[in-house]
């Protein structure tokens, strides 16, 4: 590891060097939609107060960074409990996509995905979010399916007042919950210093006036961001951020979570050249130690108690460019590494007899490094090509004899590990012309398969109700992936349609082996890790923001996605069509949103996986905010009815049948400076 | 501190030498084996050791003989031992009965640091009313050596009454001291009791295994039913996929089919 942090540095030394002396050049780069298959959603709070684009993707100053996340059209969320929710990008979930924290790589640390790295974070932790989709989605790691990465906020240096931020409490009746949320920054001529913290606690919320077990947890998060200016053009940054779940309920799993604890620490360095062609240099090293446990002690129907702790260590390191050659081309360079070491272990608890134990995650060692090059090349003032690939070299290793001997158990040799070579390339070609554009991209991409995917051991999936054993001996999965976007931009309105169309070769499922006895009492059968043909996933994104009148403002999105097998038959955990739209209305201190969510019903199932159909379902949610000087001192009051016709519905994404919150009220008061 | 290493030096030697001593004056062939006891075979001048890997338990033990020269205090090289172990038994009435057991005899060409191995499957366990001895003869002079046998935790031998050719098998578990996660060995012997001094080894039987966790109620896969290496031995594989306590269920079935034995288990607990 030593090794390869030191050869990331000494890349990114050379990269420096050749920058000195490098012709200066300038590109211009556009708004939001910066390549159309990157999109990127602010949810930096103070500087877009009264945004409406804001306010779409964050309607509460509390919401969580899974409530940001289902607003965006390609992102849907897995759910398993009130907590942690795992998202989707256009039908593909896990390994699929790439899910990243400012460049740092994070792997859960729980078998049964029910802390994806995403759950670590709050949004007040957040400067935005990228989703990329199709080609570009590769920058920071191989993947399939798209990409989001978290950008972490950072210190504001040489600040208007030296001390600035935000308190921001709200209590929701429905569920019962507070969520306290509090930013703070220091800036200072050349260092600043930003902390941000969070405090969440629910109780069991109500659906139609029952209440749903097992929909409780509480949460501390805590952040800490201080940069320091080099020199004009230089920054050093630090970034600790610690995230502590505890007595959270799954209420669609059989049992919950005792705790789940995240350290995340960066330290990077990131330089903006004066008089050179390289436009920034960033260099980082991180760590991050992920730490699960689950919980059955709560449970009333138990057959047997169990432990099941897992841990994942990860650290890596990258560098990254962006270079601009001439007027018409820029490239961005990286070259990144990491390393994790993920252990889950099960001990049962029989009545009177001897405990049993076993590893789930048999030690597994993960090991990859990888180069991404983009190129945007301007043909002419319309037209620009873009051109980038990936190569990684990935490896994975069971480290402990006992993790060895037990897949031997299936004939399975794990004593070399397993070295892959991961290939992605993409194109995209994009015209534009007095406010109308048009995209289309394509790519070729691979990925690498899972802890789960390769050793996984008895890991018991309460979604189809099988155990799931790992196959060492899979083929990568890869895809082919076109992507076509359009859309028209002017001052009062924004429109894009986006169709996409994937076909995803040794598509990896688990198939039922009905020799092999189940090890989780009660489950359904034993599955293993295979590979079919191929699986074809399309659909489309529509997005909508119009300003109708100065005040008044629409944003929605429209998304699908139809996903079979290579015989038709349809793939499982697919969300149905989805409608979001908001209508904003703001007049000086005064703001009203209504919103509506519908989605069509899901008959479209997997039964190779038990999946049941999900009945179509409308919700609207209603939310005000006032904000005024007290003292001059500034305020913001808000009040929330969500869901306010009680509608008893669960999206199809939604494990075990469980529904969602009914009617709540929420109030919150938020203090700015 | 000076002082401390020095004492450490001093008790670490002392202790090295007590080791040393102690090993000379008990075990003739730097061994692990444990001395389960001896005699002399009167009128050979040679006193005779019994050793084992471990307290001797109701099962299969593996045992090694060794001989050593009472005159001279060496070890003999070129003995060739014949065992025969024999349980004594008082009745309640006062009278006495003995009978053996499965053995499988002294072998001198497999002798291995002056040991020569051997083996025996005890049937009972040393008892008030009962007690084991090993008789070792040697030049056709005979040591009687006593020993003791317990019952292990967890039984590691099956009596099967066959009704098909009504006789009487006995199928030892040859222990496996590191039953692990994983792939392990499993190992049977097994003999058919002719009367009470005599037992064959049985070479023309059909086994089959099948393992399962009881408090859980699921098995293992890709395990190997034992099939006879030679003399009565079956060798196969067992899986374990966790810790714990798992029962290894056995179907034996004679040379014709038949079942001889079903609803029989072995239990084992790691």
């Amino acid at each position: 590891m030593a090794i390869l942090k030191i050869t990331i540095l000494s890349i990114g030394i050379s990269l420096g060097a050749v920058a000195a002396v490098m012709a200066q050049a300038c590109c211009p780069t556009d708004s939001v939609f910066k390549h159309c298959d990157l999109q990127e959603v602010v949810v930096t709070e103070k500087l877009n107060d009264n945004n409406a684009l804001l306010k779409f993707y964050k309607s509460h100053k509390t919401s969580a960074t899974e409530d940001v996340l289902s607003r965006l059209a390609a992102v849907n969320l897995i759910r398993r409990g009130n907590y942690a929710m795992e998202p989707v990008i256009r039908g593909f979930s896990a390994n699929q996509i790439g899910l990243t924290l400012d460049g740092i790589k994070i792997f859960g640390a729980c078998t049964d995905h029910m802390d994806p790295p995403t759950s670590y974070v709050e949004p007040s932790n957040l400067k935005s979010i990228q989703l990329a989709t199709n080609g570009a989605s590769c920058k920071y790691g191989s993947n399939i399916g798209g990409s989001l990465n978290l950008q972490l906020a950072q210190a504001q240096l040489a600040t208007e007042n030296p001390l600035s931020g935000m308190f921001s409490s709200s209590y929701a009746m429905g569920t019962q919950s507070t969520n306290n949320v509090m930013e703070l920054n220091y800036g200072a001529q050349n260092f600043g210093i930003r902390l941000s913290g969070v405090y969440r606690k629910a109780n069991n919320y109500q659906a139609k006036n029952q209440e749903v077990p097992f929909t409780q947890f509480q949460k501390v998060n805590f952040s800490v961001n201080g940069k320091y200016m080099l020199k004009d053009n230089s920054f050093l940054s630090l970034d600790v951020l610690m995230d502590d779940g505890w007595d959270i309920g799954y209420a669609a799993l059989p049992m919950d979570v005792a705790f789940a604890k995240a350290k995340i620490y960066a330290l990077s360095y990131k330089v903006y050249p004066k008089n050179s062609s390289f436009e920034y240099f960033e260099a980082k090293a991180y760590g991050n130690n992920i730490n699960h446990s689950m919980d059955d002690t709560k449970r009333p129907l138990t057959p047997m108690h169990m432990d099941m702790p897992g841990t994942s260590n990860t650290y890596g390191a990258y560098a990254e460019a962006l270079l601009n050659w001439n007027h018409k081309s820029r490239l961005t360079l990286r070259a990144d590494g990491y390393s994790n070491m993920s252990h889950a272990e099960m001990t049962m608890y029989p009545n009177g007899s001897t405990p049993m134990f076993m590893l789930t995650w048999p030690d597994v060692h993960s090991a990859n490094i990888g180069m991404f090059a983009n190129n945007d090349y301007a043909i002419n003032s319309k037209l620009t090509f873009s051109l980038n690939g990936r190569l990684d070299v990935n490896r994975a290793s069971v480290t402990s004899a006992l993790g060895k001997q037990q897949l031997n158990v299936f004939n399975y040799d794990v004593d070399a590990p397993r070295v892959r070579l991961l290939k992605n390339i993409g194109t995209g070609l994009s015209y534009r012309k007095n406010g109308y554009y048009s995209v289309a991209n394509f790519s070729y991409a691979e990925r690498p398969a899972s802890t789960n995917e390769l050793y996984g051991f008895y890991l018991f999936n309460a979604y189809d109700g099988y155990d799931y054993i790992g196959n060492p001996t899979l083929k990568n999965e890869y895809a082919l992936n076109a992507e076509l976007s359009n859309g028209f931009k002017n001052a009062w309105s924004d429109v894009n349609l986006t169709l996409f169309n994937s076909r995803v070769y040794n598509y990896t499922l688990g198939k039922y082996h009905p020799e092999l006895s189940v090890m989780t009492i009660g489950a359904n059968g034993t599955k293993i890790y295979e590979q079919v043909d191929y699986a074809t996933l399309k659909g489309f994104e529509l997005g909508l923001n119009v300003t109708f009148a100065k005040h008044l403002n629409f944003i929605g999105n429209l998304r699908y996605t139809y996903a079979n097998d290579y015989s038709g038959n349809p793939l499982p955990m697919i969300s149905p069509l989805k409608l979001t739209g908001s209508l904003h209305y703001q007049q000086k201190q005064l703001s009203l949103q209504a919103e509506s969510i519908w989605a069509s019903a899901q008959n479209r199932v997997s039964t190779a996986v038990n999946e049941k159909s999900t009945p179509a379902y409308a919700l609207f949610n209603a939310r005000a905010g006032y904000n005024f000087l007290l003292k001059k001192q500034r305020f913001e009051l808000n009040v929330a009815l969500e869901n306010i016709f009680d509608t008893y519905y669960r999206e199809h994404l939604d494990w075990g049948n469980i529904p969602r919150p009914g009617r709540s009220l929420i109030t919150g008061l938020s203090y700015l400076f | 501190m000076k002082n401390f290493f020095k004492y450490i030096a001093i008790s670490a030697v002392a202790f090295t030498l007590a080791s040393c001593s102690k090993d000379n004056e008990t075990l003739p062939f730097n061994s692990n084996k444990i001395k389960i006891g001896e005699a002399y075979a009167i009128g050979a001048a040679t006193k005779i050791q019994l050793w084992a890997d471990a307290g001797l338990e109701t099962g299969y033990n593996k045992l090694y003989l060794s001989a050593i020269d009472s005159v001279s205090g060496q070890a003999k090289t070129d003995v060739n031992f014949n065992i025969l172990p024999m349980m004594t038994m008082t009745m309640s009435g006062g009278m006495k009965m003995q009978h053996s057991c499965p053995f499988e005899q002294a072998n001198a060409s497999a002798k291995k640091d002056g040991l020569t191995p051997a083996a025996a499957v005890f049937s009972m366990p040393t008892t008030d009313s009962g007690f084991w001895e090993m008789e070792v003869t040697i030049n056709n002079k005979k040591a009687v050596i006593p020993f003791s046998v317990k019952e292990p935790k967890q039984s590691r031998l099956l009596m099967v009454k066959s009704t098909a050719d009504n006789s009487n098998y006995l199928v030892a578990l040859i222990p496996n001291a590191t039953y692990k996660i994983g792939v392990n060995d499993f190992e049977l012997f097994v003999t058919k009791k002719i009367n009470g001094m005599t037992y064959t080894p049985a070479d023309d039987l059909k086994l089959s295994i099948e393992p399962e966790m009881p408090d859980m109620g699921h098995g293992s896969p890709n395990n190997v039913n034992p099939a006879l290496t030679s003399n009565g031995h079956y060798k196969g594989k067992v899986n374990f996929t966790m810790s714990g306590y798992w029962k290894v269920n056995l179907q034996i079935k004679n040379a014709s089919g038949v079942a001889i034995a079903e609803d029989t288990a072995f239990n084992i607990t790691f």
